[in-house]
């Protein structure tokens, strides 16, 4: 029964506070174990793209962030104002590759547009300042980023589809976070030094060679790094009128290979420079340059490839109809 | 020159058109998808009869265009890649945000009728391997010579095939007769008193061909006793087995594996279970279509070709895909021609049909 003891009150009260202890101690490693642990650099990513975000969208510009599933940030800076999800990838400098009509890779990563589906692809996601990533339901493509927004680009892990999107935008949360983004008017600040030095640090994988052509830039007060930078979209537009003439003419001359992989800033496998090789020896119009030149050119030179492949085609096909009518003729009943 | 060998089993050209048409669904490089259309078309006008079903072949060609017509024509109204080398422009229709993502008109890209043609032009393809196989192969005759565990249900088949177009004469009759009694009712309420006759003729006829069939003892084609009891358990098992491992190959990314060893061991085991639940049909056939060196021939030169088109994908996937964006010439993988002379190869191996007074009659 409940005996006014003084020793079972102090007992009582022990085990009572014991208890609030408990609970204080799970709350508190709960909610320090949801937060996304952040590591230094982390840290100074957030802190550092905060500013600048906060500078570049309020100047009404596009704010993009590309990372990778292993963690790792391809690019974190401003971008201007493009016209597309796909201009915003080309203004940063990240080279692209497609298949089928869907972006595989970017920037060089993954290293070789995947054959079979596994899961992972460059998932697009947007944002508002003060709001948060979410998915994208319009494609590259089809959105023009609105100014003053974020564009994020994320290599999704392997994994089930929830777990891919926490992961992602766990990510991007990391870089740039866009609840804590706050539109600023662009001001002079001695930012430009770190902020230079931070992103070139935050680019490991983009590593052949590109020729360090400044890209011509709007003046802006905080300059993002745009040293070492190399925009595509310039130069693929400029080949694509010698494009246009091909599919009329018949004398274009072929390219410097017959490769058709031109925008793989990877190293093509060696059996398909063999298996080119191979088919440029058997075809008659041959181009006699070694194919190993499209492995090693940098990715500026769009390799349209040859119409060889083409003209052998067709000659096959007019030769075995020709074959065919003959056969028939002599089989025919008279 | 008279040949007096029995046609080539329909079931081979069924397999043949079937390797083809695998082949040819891998991949969007128009360069293989032309070439393996010009052999199976070569084929086709090698090995066709003059029998009436032979005739459709151009009713598959007519449907392969409208495919490829369709299908670029829904790139340019509703394409999403609007990005690339312009060749016009029509006018932009944005729809709403919950319409999500469509656009309506826009930029005309060079990149993407070429991703829309060779789309289009792979499924034409596949279209074109199918009418070959009807083509080719006599239905009825493909028909008769199911496994004997699906015997009735080909007798039923063949049965509708035949009864159709004497479905349709009575339809004629029918209107004929109220047009003579005048006064009819037009519209929706003449479909009842058309339907109802029609019916009853159907029924009045299916009834009078199974006494007949009954009487030339097609009834008692059934001994149940000779089948054991597992079959059918063990059957709709391998039948879900199968399913299931199509469902792992195509649908789970990294189910590769297990969908094979799925897929595999359900094929096995019907095949296994079909031929045990085949023997309660206790008559033997009359005149069955023989498998010979030839069919074998067939059916092995079209797996070579599909392996060629197998072994372009381990050796350099990336050749059956041409990338648009930037465009690209599409490039010629020597095996492309390979499969293509593998494809058409049957032409030596097989005779053409010769046209015999009886059996080839169209009814």
């Amino acid at each position: 029964m409940f005996a006014t003891n003084p020793n079972a009150d102090r007992v009582l009260v022990s085990r009572l506070v014991k208890v609030l202890i408990g609970f204080a101690v799970i709350l508190l490693s709960s909610v320090a174990l949801a937060h996304p642990s952040a590591t230094a650099r982390e840290l100074a990513d957030r802190t550092l793209g905060a500013s600048v975000a906060d500078s570049c969208v309020g100047s009404g510009k596009v704010w993009l962030v590309v990372v990778t599933d292993g963690g790792s940030t391809l690019r974190n800076q401003c971008v201007g104002n493009p016209g597309s999800g796909t201009a915003a990838l080309q203004n940063a400098g990240l080279s692209l590759t497609y298949r089928s009509g869907y972006l595989c890779t970017i920037g060089g990563y993954p290293a070789a547009c995947p054959t079979t589906y596994n899961g992972q692809y460059w998932s697009y996601w947007i944002a508002k300042p003060g709001g948060s990533w979410s998915y994208s339901n319009l494609g590259a493509d089809a959105r023009k980023p609105p100014a003053g927004t974020l564009d994020g680009w994320c290599y999704t892990a392997p994994g089930d589809q929830s777990s891919q999107k926490s992961t992602c935008l766990r990510q991007l949360n990391a870089r740039v976070n866009p609840a804590s983004t706050v539109p600023t008017a662009p001001q002079p600040s001695a930012a430009p030094t770190t902020a230079t030095a931070k992103p070139t640090t935050a680019r490991p994988t983009t590593s052949q060679p590109k020729p360090t052509s400044l890209k011509p830039t709007q003046p802006r007060t905080t300059r993002p790094p745009t040293v070492g930078t190399r925009t595509t979209a310039p130069t693929t537009a400029k080949t694509w009128p010698t494009i246009s003439r091909r599919p009329g003419a018949t004398t274009a001359a072929p390219r410097a290979s017959t490769s058709s992989k031109p925008s793989r800033v990877a190293s093509s496998p060696s059996a398909a420079s063999s298996s080119q090789s191979e088919g440029s020896t058997q075809s008659p119009t041959t181009s006699t340059s070694p194919s190993q030149e499209a492995t090693t050119v940098p990715a500026t030179v769009t390799d349209s490839g040859s119409p060889t492949g083409l003209v052998v085609t067709g000659a096959v096909v007019v030769a075995g109809a020709a074959g065919l009518g003959g056969y028939l003729w002599r089989i025919r009943r008279p | 020159m008279a040949r007096t060998e029995a046609p080539t089993h329909p079931w081979a050209w069924w397999v043949w058109a079937l390797f083809a048409a695998g082949a040819v669904s891998v991949t969007t490089n128009p360069l293989l998808l032309v070439l393996v259309v010009a052999a199976v078309v070569a084929v086709v006008v090698a090995r066709r009869s003059d029998a009436p079903w032979a005739r459709s072949v151009s009713t598959y060609f007519m449907l392969a265009l409208v495919i490829v017509a369709f299908r670029v024509v829904m790139q340019v109204v509703f394409g999403g890649q609007r990005t690339g080398f312009v060749l016009f422009s029509l006018p932009e229709l944005p729809l709403p945000a919950w319409a999500a993502g469509i656009r309506l008109g826009g930029p005309v890209t060079l990149n993407s009728l070429l991703a829309a043609l060779y789309d289009g032009l792979r499924l034409a393809a596949i279209i074109i391997c199918v009418g070959a196989a009807n083509a080719l192969a006599n239905p009825r005759r493909a028909l008769r010579n199911v496994p004997a565990a699906l015997h009735e249900l080909s007798v039923a088949v063949v049965i509708a095939l035949s009864v159709a177009p004497q479905l349709v004469e009575s339809a004629h009759r029918v209107r004929r007769a109220r047009r003579l009694r005048g006064g009819r009712v037009k519209g929706w309420r003449a479909v009842p008193a058309l339907v109802v006759p029609i019916l009853e003729d159907a029924v009045e006829r299916s009834l009078t061909l199974a006494t007949s069939m009954e009487a030339r003892g097609y009834g008692r084609t059934r001994d149940l006793t000779r089948v054991p009891r597992w079959v059918s358990a063990s059957l709709l098992l391998a039948v879900m087995a199968v399913t299931f491992g199509v469902f792992l190959l195509l649908g789970v990314p990294g189910g590769a594996r297990p969908g094979v060893v799925c897929l595999l061991v359900g094929v096995v085991v019907t095949a296994v279970g079909l031929r045990a639940s085949g023997r309660r049909l206790s008559v033997t056939r009359y005149r069955p279509d023989r498998w010979r060196w030839r069919e074998t021939a067939t059916v092995a030169l079209a797996l070579a070709g599909l392996l060629a088109v197998a072994g372009v994908m381990v050796l350099d996937a990336g050749v059956l895909n041409p990338p648009t964006r930037p465009l690209t010439w599409p490039s010629l993988h020597p095996l492309f021609l390979v499969a293509a002379v593998l494809f058409a190869a049957p032409i030596a191996a097989t005779v053409p049909d010769a046209p015999s007074p009886s059996s080839e009659r169209p009814r």
